[in-house]
């Protein structure tokens, strides 16, 4: 799983947060994910729930300027880059043994 | 003498006055003309000698001329040898240089011809990956059930549960 933290500290007003997952989550999924997020956010944050297919599978969560990305894209959007950097890797050792 | 009709005393004085006249003769005529003659048989080897002088001299010019001549034929054909020489090298250098030119010419394009080909290949392969990438989310998201959503929420939560707050 993916996190992102802001440099910044987190703000301790009240902050937006938004849960994105590919199919709608039931009552007893979305008071699991709101007990997690009263423990990381400001008391009194905003939190919505998206369902956007492009997710796939699992949860993207953003509390404020923090993004924790559990979702199925996230992981293959991770094993992209890695990919992209083993291309980029092999071809510049190509290229070195070339020259 | 009589014999002969011959008078002595006439006849001496008659050779007497021959000798008298040969002498007078000798140092009024003979002597201015003899100095006459001297004189101009020296002018005329004053002449040949100096006909020799000239001819030695116009000899010597005409050796000198000659020399002067071979010189300027010699310098000429020296001047003519190292133009030539001169534009010989300046040809090699010119070849050489237009070799070297298409060489690199060459080399630039086989380069860039290689960096372009690398550049293709690795942008076919990052298409490649793309492309990976999104036939496994079409997979995915074909195959992934409720089940496995519920799985994959239930995991999620599991995980974000270990991760520290940063309250």
């Amino acid at each position: 799983m993916e996190r992102s933290v802001p440099d910044r500290q987190p703000e301790a007003t009240p902050t937006r947060i938004v849960v994105r997952s590919a199919v709608p989550l039931d009552d007893e999924q979305r008071a699991a994910i709101a007990a997690l997020c009263q423990e990381r956010a400001p008391a009194g944050s905003e939190l919505t729930y998206e369902v956007d297919p492009a997710v796939l599978g699992g949860i993207w969560l953003r509390i404020g300027d923090m993004v924790i990305d559990g979702s199925l894209a996230g992981k293959l959007e991770q094993i992209g880059r890695y990919l992209r950097e083993q291309l980029h890797l092999a071809v510049r050792r190509e290229q070195q043994a070339t020259r | 003498m009589k014999s002969l009709g011959l008078d002595l005393g006439q006849f001496i004085s008659q050779a007497v006055n021959f000798v008298l006249f040969a002498l007078l003769l000798s140092m009024v005529l003979v002597k201015p003309l003899m100095h006459t003659l001297e004189e101009r048989a020296a002018r005329i080897r004053k002449g040949l000698q100096d006909a020799e002088e000239a001819e030695r001299s116009l000899q010597r010019a005409h050796d000198q001329a000659e020399d002067e001549i071979a010189q300027a034929r010699r310098q000429a054909r020296e001047i003519v040898e190292a133009a030539a020489r001169s534009a010989e090298q300046q040809r090699l250098e010119i070849i050489a240089n237009a070799r070297q030119e298409a060489y690199e010419l060459l080399q630039r394009a086989h380069e860039q011809l290689e960096r372009e080909k690398a550049d293709l290949q690795l942008q076919m392969r990052e298409e490649m990956i793309g492309l990976s990438l999104a036939i496994a989310s079409r997979l995915l998201e074909a195959e992934i059930d409720d089940a496995r959503h519920r799985e994959l929420v239930a995991q999620f939560l599991a995980e974000a549960q270990q991760m520290p707050q940063e309250r």
